[in-house]
């Protein structure tokens, strides 16, 4: 077992924190430091990421806001430790994502980070309580525990009579809730969702966001939300705009002034 | 709150891994069936050319081990009816053939000091012949003229025609191969005619052992006395001073049922080419008397019925025809057999006995490029049924996989995919070969069947299967669980 307590030097400094007055007195669970992504060589380089500074903390919900090509599937990807940074660095409860070794890493995915995808990403030949154990079996949970715990996932997310459904006699809403209980089976203490409503309705789509809402309540789960859905900013904590590979500004919902059709400045 | 503590993934057993392999495989049962198709075909392929190569071998060897008991049959046939001719007789001398010259010695009634000063001049002789024989072409045709070495230097004896060879020869500067002039002169004018003189004497014994048999064997032609084989046969045989080798009691055996043959053949066969067969087989394929042969009535006489009408007929036209259907049946059965055989056999003498990796060159071809197109069908299925499942992979990476647990997974699935492929396709291939095998060669296969060497090609092919399935779909797999989960999505 490697416990890898020890802070960055980097750290020992964090930047100033725009929007911080929500939640600057609470323990910071992620933090990215000059964060850097780009995709491709030479002319056709992209950068997906230019010098992201965040921070994230412990317990809260924060929406990520942008337009489509904006770097916020990518930034959801560098804080779940999905993909590797290009520059700077990701710190998960201040511990550097770079400095893990492949098994860690498939800890910390395992264990302490749930997943959902805008396409769900369920494993096709698997039963919504197979999809659901997955995690569980890759943990070293014992097959009868783990169903224990999946039924009661399933029962959580109200999906308890489709157990043995197989993904494709789901419908998109009944997916996501599935890759939800997925996501939350080992308890992870972070739950990062990208475009989570992106492929549903508006009806299914408020179903899975009062999920998540209750999880955050419920649980305490910081989740992390990448997301087009205007509905989130009634829920959550916090809001990051992202725009062109930087973060436009941080805000505190209860600071924004919401109206009709248009919240804060953006869009 | 607790702080997130990272420690090291749990390593799951092979029981899982092999329990999720199966149970992707079974949902994705129709493209697993492609795969283990493709496999099937490619492993199918290579183990009928292998098999089928190994196959043929062997029968046409066992063609021709039993055309040469029939050619023994003849060769004794021949022996028992008419004395060796000299030729054969100083070949058979020179070659220290150790059957025939224990026979000769015997016949010729010589001291041993004589016969084996004849056996040594036969085969300095032969020295000779091959000398002559082997000279440039132009050269051959001034020195022989239109006969051959063994006449020219019978020839010689007479010492006008020894002199001309020898002006020939010293014209075109050539040398025989003897110590001097004085050493070939004596050879061919002194050793030659008493090794003629031998010979004559030993093919006289030879008459007087033919005589000896047949007043043994009550008069009867050697044919039908062998395919009687009185019991006192062998003794006789031996008694007569030919040499019938250790194992008479087999030889005379074997030599009996081809014998039987040949005496039917000696009998039926000018009966089946006489007018009346013609005109009643002419009758039975409605052409013209002048077209029916020996081969068509052969062929025709396919089942018992057809047999029975024949001879019904015959006896009828002429009750004193000793004929029966069976008989008739047995004959034509033995003379398609004869000619079957001799089909196999091939205008080449075959090989003796051929191992597995001592094929032929183009079977060791045609195998080699039967394993590269059933490498590049397993890669390339492997490939895909891999590379479409990047997401899977991706997916599992971001649940807590492990990447040894992903390769063992995929590797699970392909050696199942490959083991179940192969045994199908070696079913297949090794069937499918035996059955050509049948069709193309009769039922001489199943006794020749190389039982062990088909089985080593089989299990060759099924191992080649599976090595291609793991090789080809673990290197895609390694790729897609190193990268970071997110890059393997990407890939799609």
């Amino acid at each position: 077992m490697t416990q890898s307590q020890t802070s960055s030097p980097a750290a020992a400094t964090p930047p100033a924190l725009p929007g911080a007055g929500s939640g600057g007195d609470k323990p910071i669970i992620i933090r990215t430091l000059g964060l850097c992504k780009r995709y491709g060589m030479g002319e056709a380089v992209t950068h997906a990421l230019r010098s992201v500074d965040a921070t994230i903390f412990r317990g809260e919900f924060i929406s990520v806001l942008g337009p489509s090509g904006s770097g916020k599937s990518t930034f959801f990807n560098m804080i779940g430790a999905l993909d590797s940074p290009s520059e700077g660095r990701v710190l998960i409860d201040e511990v550097d994502v770079a400095q893990l070794s492949a098994s860690e890493l498939a800890f910390l995915r395992c264990q302490k980070i749930g997943y959902i995808f805008q396409s769900y990403n369920l494993i096709r030949y698997m039963t919504a309580l197979e999809n659901v154990t997955v995690p569980m079996t890759f943990a070293g949970v014992k097959p009868e525990e783990a169903r224990r715990r999946g039924m009661g996932l399933l029962k959580l997310v109200g999906l308890e009579n489709r157990w043995s459904h197989r993904p494709i006699e789901m419908s998109g809403g009944q997916q996501q809730r599935v890759a939800i209980a997925r996501a939350m089976c080992n308890e992870p203490k972070i739950l990062l969702a990208d475009e989570p409503t992106g492929n549903l309705d508006l009806k299914t789509g408020q179903e899975i966001l009062n999920i998540m809402q209750r999880i955050n309540q419920e649980r305490g789960v910081t989740i992390v939300c990448a997301t087009h859905d205007h509905r989130l900013l009634n829920i959550c904590d916090r809001i990051m705009w992202v725009r062109d590979g930087r973060i436009e500004r941080v805000e505190a919902r209860h600071n924004l002034k919401i109206t009709i059709g248009r919240i804060g400045g953006e869009e | 709150m607790k702080p997130i503590i990272v420690q090291d993934q749990v390593r799951l057993g092979v029981g899982r891994c092999v329990g999720l392999s199966l149970s992707g495989m079974s949902y994705r049962m129709f493209r697993s069936m492609i795969t283990v198709s493709i496999l099937a075909l490619a492993v199918a392929f290579l183990s009928h050319v292998l098999c089928y190569s190994l196959l043929e071998q062997s029968t046409r060897l066992r063609a021709y081990e039993e055309l040469t008991e029939y050619r023994l049959v003849g060769q004794w046939v021949t022996r028992l009816r008419s004395a060796d001719t000299p030729a054969q007789v100083q070949e058979a001398l020179a070659a220290s053939d150790l059957g025939r010259v224990a026979e000769y010695r015997r016949w010729s009634g010589a001291s041993a000091e004589a016969f084996e000063g004849a056996r040594e001049t036969a085969e300095r002789l032969d020295a000779l012949y091959a000398y002559l024989n082997n000279l440039p072409l132009t050269v051959r045709g001034v020195v022989l003229g239109d006969l051959d070495a063994r006449q020219i230097l019978q020839g010689a004896q007479n010492p006008g025609a020894y002199e001309t060879l020898m002006s020939k020869l010293g014209d075109l500067n050539l040398r025989m191969p003897v110590e001097d002039a004085g050493a070939l002169r004596s050879l061919v004018q002194e050793s030659q005619p008493a090794m003629w003189a031998m010979i004559e004497s030993i093919r006289q014994g030879h008459a007087r052992a033919i005589e000896e048999v047949r007043r043994a064997g009550g008069g009867l032609d050697p044919v039908e006395l062998l395919a009687t084989s009185p019991p006192q046969l062998g003794r006789a045989i031996e008694q007569a001073g030919f040499a019938i080798g250790d194992e008479a009691e087999s030889t005379l055996r074997s030599l009996k049922s081809h014998a039987q043959r040949l005496v039917d053949v000696q009998q039926l066969k000018p009966l089946l080419e006489t007018s009346s067969v013609r005109a009643a087989m002419a009758r039975r394929l409605s052409i013209n008397p002048r077209e029916v042969d020996l081969t068509r009535t052969i062929n025709w006489l396919r089942n018992e019925s057809r047999a029975k009408s024949l001879a019904d007929e015959l006896v009828k036209q002429d009750p004193r025809t000793e004929l029966s259907a069976t008989r008739l049946l047995a004959l034509a059965e033995s003379e398609r057999k004869q000619d079957r055989l001799e089909s196999i056999q091939g205008t080449t003498e075959p090989r003796a006995r051929q191992g597995l990796l001592d094929l032929p060159n183009w079977t060791r071809w045609l195998v080699l490029v039967s394993f590269l197109v059933c490498a590049i069908g397993v890669i390339n299925a492997m490939m895909m049924s891999v590379t479409e499942r990047f997401t899977e992979i991706a997916t599992m990476k971001c649940l807590g996989a492990l990447d040894g647990f992903l390769l063992l997974m995929f590797f699970f699935e392909a050696a199942i995919q490959g083991l179940l492929g192969g045994l199908v396709g070696v079913v297949l291939g090794v069937g499918l070969a035996v059955l050509r095998g049948w069709i193309t060669l009769g039922t001489l296969v199943f006794p020749s069947m190389p039982w062990s060497d088909v089985l080593t090609g089989g299990a060759l092919s099924v191992a080649a299967g599976l090595l291609l399935g793991a090789v080809a779909s673990i290197g895609p797999a390694w790729t897609a669980a190193r990268l970071a989960p997110m890059e393997a999505m990407r890939v799609d």
